[in-house]
């Protein structure tokens, strides 16, 4: 009966339990705790059993016989003459003794919580479940849909893109692999922290490929190259670009040195392209060597281009046939030399020649060829002047350079990671939109950039969402710091802290300090040459005087050994 | 022999101690507890020692037994100067009617030992040496007197009396030769009324002297009866786990025992528990000893044999003090079988 009526108390445990945690479904389940318990009271019951001997000392107890009864049944070492004079007592008492007085209790106090067991296990059972309460989702664990995700798109672009090299190709060519995936994924859907994961490893990646010129071991080669083309005043800008690895600008400045009307400007950053790339071959940076000489020819590509625009404008004028708006492109070209202008000139000079009669045209074609040659009376390394076009193929040529947009290599490039920049920012911003179920993701960005994002997004998530902030801007964004007047690098110490291997690196002399600059020569100097108060500091310190004269023989050894 | 008969040899037994506390009652005043452990020793086969202050009739009660009984009594006055040779006895030359030594020939002269009953008085006042003597008497009945063992006569029977003043010029037993004492008897003061009893009796005419109630044969049958009592497991048990816990050691072994004893009672004490029990219940008429035999004999069977710690003495923790917290600490019953039992 106890053991019933503790397992069935221990069944409300687990019943308790399963009506927090909302299983109902278990509660009924639990009373097979308690039977469970109900056997195992019987089994601990069973082990518990009073023997015989416990039986007669409770008798004994209980009828006040003075231990009669239990040396009755417990006693072997005696006579038989002793012995049935034992039993014969216990005998006597066992018969003269009260029935009432030997009853042991029925019910136990612990045998009550059985029905208490079982009316709480039924009231449970009945009781209603608790209200489950209200878990606010995990961030970002929220499944996002997008159907046509055209960011991503533009990353995938990626692996058309003229690699520099096989390293490269393998790289972008992962990037674009991880877009497509991430698509696909999209268009059925994928955890929105996962999606926000994958994209913001993958601008990691194009960031990193932004850098990837010059860097790690060549990264000597690109400094070499930055110093070669820092001397020359017309590459200078060009130098800082490229010291920044900002190749667009770099590009965007070479055009400008490249269609500028002084040919010396040119002939200038020709050399010091030139020598840019042989010290960046020599420092090991082929790839900058290689991106150097790419800029090098479109210079001259787009120098000879610009002579000869400017060259079919200035006989056309003197024929009376330029047009107002090809006078604004050739304006346009001397100020600002950008190719943009190269091209308007030529779309403008074009529209002009079709206009001319063909004798007007002839004319000002061997005008033109007159002014060519001059030119190359000039600079006669230009070799042998060419002949006067003819009408046709000088149209053609004007058509071919309104429509001629090359760039270099490494800015097409750029470029290129510009796009995916842009489309990894948009991917971003329309799984914001849908976190936030209306989100704005245009952003505006610092300096000249300004963000912008679409995505078909659909979802019905909640929060705020906030906009691509992303700087996709192309203005100036070297920059440099102050110049910092070190003081001088002066030695005050040559002790051997280890006289079989002196201590490396410690400055000797009088050397103009320059910010970063680390010292590596051996020490010569003497601490009493240098700091002579310092040796005798000694007497003054609170090094205890007893010590002082151990101190002293420990910095001035030649003085004490003399 | 049937039980009947065992019956009847039990009563016959009880009747004979009863006379005897009747014939010692005649002459002792009071002192009735000190009178039945006596008895009880007595028919245990054990020796006594008897403490109290002087004049509380431990040497007349001793004087009182043995003229109860008929049997040799002597006794011994145990002074620094007393030698072993004049307890045991010693041999000397046999002169013959000239005075001259007889050829060489000795004759065995026996000490006071060799009575049935021995008073050993003031037993902590002779030396070592001397003590020893008696207590190899005490554990072995015989005495070896230049190289020949000589029995004691049976029942013998030591009673020492020692004094727990004047503790000045006197040689404390050792803790060993305390453990052959079957029971230590503590000689209370006696209450007022007894006082006037013992007035009345030593300053009036002189008393007879008291009926010899027993003989040899009787108190060896006693003893040998004593031996038959029979005790159950439990009850064996109850005595080895109060031994046990008398250990300040043992973990059941109650708080005083632990802070007031250095060592607890050895095997000798759960002889002499269980021992001394079977002569409670024999005393009784009884056939099997009790639980209450036990407790009834706790004191005197283990007090002298608990010995104090230095913290136990400072502090003044009796031993008296600590059986009673053996006593109430060492449940007698299994606590399961005690609860029902006590309900």
């Amino acid at each position: 009966m106890s053991g019933m009526a503790i397992g069935l108390a221990v069944a409300i445990v687990p019943a308790c339990i399963a009506w927090k945690v909302r299983r109902g479904e278990l509660r009924a389940y639990a009373v097979l705790v308690g039977v469970a318990g109900a056997i195992g009271g019987l089994v601990v019951a069973r082990r518990k059993r009073w023997s015989d001997g416990e039986v007669a000392l409770f008798l004994d107890a209980r009828l006040g016989s003075d231990e009669s009864i239990v040396t009755a049944l417990e006693t072997n070492d005696v006579s038989d003459a002793a012995r049935g004079a034992i039993v014969a007592r216990a005998t006597s008492v066992l018969a003269s003794g009260e029935p009432s007085r030997a009853k042991t209790r029925l019910v136990k106090p612990v045998q009550s919580l059985g029905p208490i067991a079982v009316v709480a296990l039924v009231a449970i059972a009945r009781w209603p479940l608790p209200v489950a309460p209200v878990i606010a989702p995990t961030p970002g664990a929220s499944r996002v849909t997008i159907a046509q995700a055209d960011g991503l798109e533009k990353i995938a672009k990626l692996a058309r893109v003229d690699a520099r090299d096989d390293e490269q190709r393998e790289r972008l060519a992962k990037i674009a692999r991880d877009a497509s995936t991430l698509k696909e994924q999209l268009r059925v859907g994928l955890e929105k922290r996962d999606a926000q994961d994958r994209i913001a490893r993958m601008r990691e990646a194009i960031d990193q490929e932004r850098l990837s010129l010059g860097d790690g071991e060549k990264r000597a080669g690109l400094e070499s190259a930055v110093s070669q083309l820092e001397r020359t005043a017309p590459t200078r800008a060009a130098a800082r670009a490229l010291g920044d690895h900002d190749l667009q600008s770099m590009d965007a400045e070479m055009e400008r040195v490249a269609n500028s009307r002084e040919k010396r400007d040119r002939a200038l950053a020709d050399g010091a392209l030139k020598e840019a790339a042989d010290a960046a071959k020599q420092a090991g940076a082929s790839d900058v060597a290689k991106a150097l000489e790419n800029e090098r020819a479109l210079l001259t590509k787009r120098g000879e281009r610009a002579d000869a625009l400017r060259d079919l404008a200035k006989a056309m004028k003197e024929a009376g046939a330029l047009s107002d708006g090809a006078q604004r492109s050739l304006d346009s070209l001397d100020r600002d030399g950008s190719d943009d202008s190269a091209r308007a000139l030529a779309a403008a000079l074009g529209e002009a020649w079709s206009k001319l009669t063909p004798e007007e045209q002839k004319k000002v074609a061997e005008k033109m060829a007159k002014l060519a040659k001059g030119r190359r009376a000039v600079s006669p390394s230009s070799g042998t002047p060419p002949p006067p076009p003819d009408a046709k193929e000088l149209e053609e040529q004007l058509r071919a350079m309104a429509n001629d947009d090359s760039a270099s290599d490494e800015a097409e490039r750029e470029s290129a990671l510009d796009g995916a920049e842009q489309g990894a920012s948009e991917t971003q911003a329309a799984l914001d939109g849908q976190g936030s179920g209306d989100g704005n993701s245009n952003g505006n960005g610092n300096g000249n950039g300004n963000g912008n994002a679409s995505g078909s997004a659909s979802g019905d998530g909640a929060g705020a969402g906030a906009g691509g902030s992303h700087d996709f801007g192309t203005g100036a964004h070297h920059g440099r710091t102050d110049h910092v007047d070190g003081d001088t690098l002066k030695s005050r110490a040559h002790a051997a802290m280890n006289a079989a291997n002196a201590m490396p690196g410690s400055v000797t002399t009088f050397a103009p300090g320059r910010a970063g600059d680390v010292s590596t020569a051996v020490s010569t100097g003497d601490l009493r040459a240098a700091a002579p108060s310092q040796i005798d500091g000694v007497d003054k310190s609170d090094v205890p005087e007893e010590y002082r004269e151990h101190v002293r023989q420990y910095f001035n050894p030649r003085e004490t050994t003399r | 022999m049937t039980h009947d008969d065992f019956e009847a040899r039990l009563r016959a037994a009880a009747e004979s101690v009863a006379k005897l506390r009747a014939a010692i009652g005649k002459v002792v005043v009071g002192q009735h507890e000190v009178v039945d452990q006596v008895m009880w020793a007595l028919v245990a086969g054990g020796h006594v020692l008897l403490e109290g202050a002087p004049g509380l009739g431990k040497t007349l009660l001793v004087r009182t037994i043995s003229e109860c009984l008929d049997l040799r009594f002597s006794r011994i006055q145990f002074t620094p100067d007393l030698m072993p040779s004049d307890v045991v006895g010693t041999n000397v030359l046999v002169m013959d009617a000239t005075q001259r030594a007889a050829h060489g020939a000795f004759a065995l002269t026996k000490g006071p030992i060799f009575g049935q009953i021995v008073l050993a008085d003031e037993i902590n006042r002779a030396t070592p040496k001397t003590q020893s003597a008696l207590l190899e008497a005490m554990a072995e009945h015989a005495v070896t007197i230049a190289g020949t063992r000589h029995a004691l006569d049976e029942p013998f029977f030591v009673l020492a009396t020692e004094n727990p003043i004047e503790m000045e010029g006197t040689y404390p037993l050792p803790e060993a030769q305390l453990d052959r004492f079957l029971l230590k008897i503590v000689v209370p003061n006696p209450s007022e009324d007894e006082l006037c009893e013992v007035l009345a009796r030593t300053t009036g005419r002189a008393l007879d002297a008291p009926p010899r109630v027993m003989g040899k044969s009787d108190v060896l049958g006693l003893r040998a009866m004593c031996r038959d009592v029979a005790i159950a497991e439990p009850v064996t048990r109850y005595s080895a786990r109060l031994v046990r816990a008398s250990d300040p050691n043992d973990k059941g072994a109650p708080d005083l025992a632990k802070r007031g004893l250095r060592f607890g009672a050895g095997v000798r004490g759960a002889q002499s528990l269980v021992l001394a029990a079977k002569a409670v219940a024999l005393c009784e008429g009884r056939a099997h000893v009790s639980f209450a035999d036990i407790a009834k004999v706790a004191k005197p069977a283990l007090r002298h044999r608990l010995i104090r710690s230095f913290e136990g003495e400072a502090d003044g923790i009796e031993p008296d003090a600590i059986v009673d917290a053996l006593l109430a600490a060492v449940s007698a019953r299994p606590a399961h079988v005690d609860a029902e039992g006590r309900a």
